[in-house]
């Protein structure tokens, strides 16, 4: 047995009262053997941290509004990384999907269901991670999300969420991946908490908590929803004509 | 030492109230902010000052800890000890250090402890933090899973695997991790 897995039966409390005496006995003679138990717990208490996502999102929210000049130093910073720029391009690629899926002369009434299936469109998660180093939890994650087995993919970006609490894509990846589990209420939940931040995908948000109540025939609540995006907003012609194929 | 009335901002972190959270940073995040900016920082350092000095406030509470002092003072040493942190590795010149801006005054010897302990635990942290950055990527994502309060189970079914290995593995990785520490010449922060 090594000396971290002694360390870790001794503070598990599995060792027999001999084995415990020759351990303490060695914590007082083998100096570099006390040393790596020392650290041993000191690593665990510095670093096991219970994520606490509520204050965290509370905190954040009062530093937009207290602090002006957050967002546009939170924009340079990426600029000057260059980590995101994958983002933007992704949010963009939606929007020119978006203008080819949406087929203003077709004009019959549609039902719930093709409603949803022409506007749920899913984009991909990217499968190589920039910036960071190549991380296999997201990029395995990624590969079965965008295969669309979304009931595998869900544990691992629920993982990677908690990992990576700033990563927005990943938020709303993991709502996409409950309300394709029909899990409906987790699904509102998330659009709802990055509908209130202020994230690229903010109004993304909006737009599939609106198909959310629209696969479960809640019609009126996707046409509220939807309403909340405003003009500026990168889908607010992908909405305008989705309410209108829902008013038929 | 009796609790301070302003003791409550703990409790709000704690209960994440955000009602006087609101409080708090109408009342404090001007002074901080002020600070910084007269210290060579920007307004987006400031609010990432202040934030992570909330969050360094909260940590602390979790373990237990109760407030003897204004608030303010005490959330001035913390976000000044954070900021000269920051600036002492960015190698950054023309900052006042000496500048406590007289809330040494108004805090006793419990409340410079309390601020030190905040300050050593963000130095292992990074340090920490750097030598995992040399660890190689399963064994650095296999820690991280464990640090986010998941179960053993839990880390071993995400990973896909079984406890056994995952166990054997997260103390192997701890174990190289540690190798990885010794070899810094600061390892002995991580030592009392």
């Amino acid at each position: 047995m090594n000396d971290i897995e002694q360390i870790e039966k001794y503070l598990a409390g599995e060792m027999s009262r001999e084995e415990m005496q020759a351990f303490e006995q060695r914590l007082q003679t083998d100096e570099a053997f006390a040393e790596t138990f020392t650290m041993y717990k000191t690593i665990g208490n510095e670093m096991k941290e219970e994520s606490n996502d509520e204050l965290t999102e509370t905190l954040s929210s009062l530093n937009k509004k207290y602090f002006t000049e957050k967002q546009e130093g939170k924009i340079v910073e990426m600029k000057t990384s260059g980590k995101k720029w994958w983002l933007y391009a992704a949010a963009a690629s939606v929007f020119v999907a978006v203008l080819f899926i949406i087929q203003p002369w077709k004009s019959k009434t549609v039902s719930n269901e093709e409603v949803f299936a022409q506007n749920a469109v899913v984009e991909d998660l990217p499968t190589v991670v920039r910036g960071t180093n190549n991380d296999s939890l997201q990029i395995k994650a990624s590969e079965l999300y965008n295969k669309k087995d979304y009931a595998t993919a869900l544990p691992l970006l629920d993982s990677l969420t908690k990992l990576k609490p700033g990563e927005a894509q990943l938020q709303l990846s993991l709502g996409i991946c409950y309300l394709q589990t029909g899990n409906y209420s987790l699904a509102i939940n998330k659009f709802d908490s990055l509908a209130a931040g202020e994230s690229i995908y903010k109004y993304d948000a909006f737009a599939w908590k609106a198909l959310a109540f629209l696969k479960q025939d809640k019609r009126e609540d996707c046409i509220a929803a939807l309403k909340q995006i405003p003009a500026q907003a990168a889908n607010f012609e992908k909405a305008k004509k989705m309410i209108k194929q829902l008013s038929k | 030492m009796a609790v301070h009335p302003d003791n409550k901002y703990i409790d709000a972190l704690l209960a994440n109230d955000t009602g006087l959270l609101d409080e708090l940073y109408a009342k404090f995040s001007g002074k901080i902010k002020h600070y910084v900016l007269q210290n060579n920082g920007t307004e987006a350092d400031a609010a990432d000052i202040f934030q992570e000095a909330l969050l360094d406030i909260y940590r602390k509470a979790q373990k237990g800890f109760t407030l003897t002092c204004p608030m303010e003072a005490f959330l001035f040493l913390i976000c000044r000890n954070r900021w000269l942190n920051q600036i002492t590795r960015k190698k950054y010149k023309n900052v006042t250090f000496a500048d406590d801006e007289g809330y040494s005054n108004l805090v006793s010897d419990d409340t410079f402890a309390n601020a030190e302990q905040i300050l050593v635990s963000q130095n292992r942290k990074s340090l920490i933090e750097t030598k995992l950055q040399e660890l190689g990527e399963s064994c650095r994502q296999l820690l991280q899973l464990c640090w986010s309060g998941k179960k053993l189970e839990e880390v071993a079914q995400v990973m896909d695997t079984t406890y056994a290995y995952i166990r054997k593995k997260k103390g192997d990785c701890t174990g190289k991790l540690i190798d990885l520490i010794k070899t810094s010449p600061d390892y002995k922060l991580l030592l009392n």
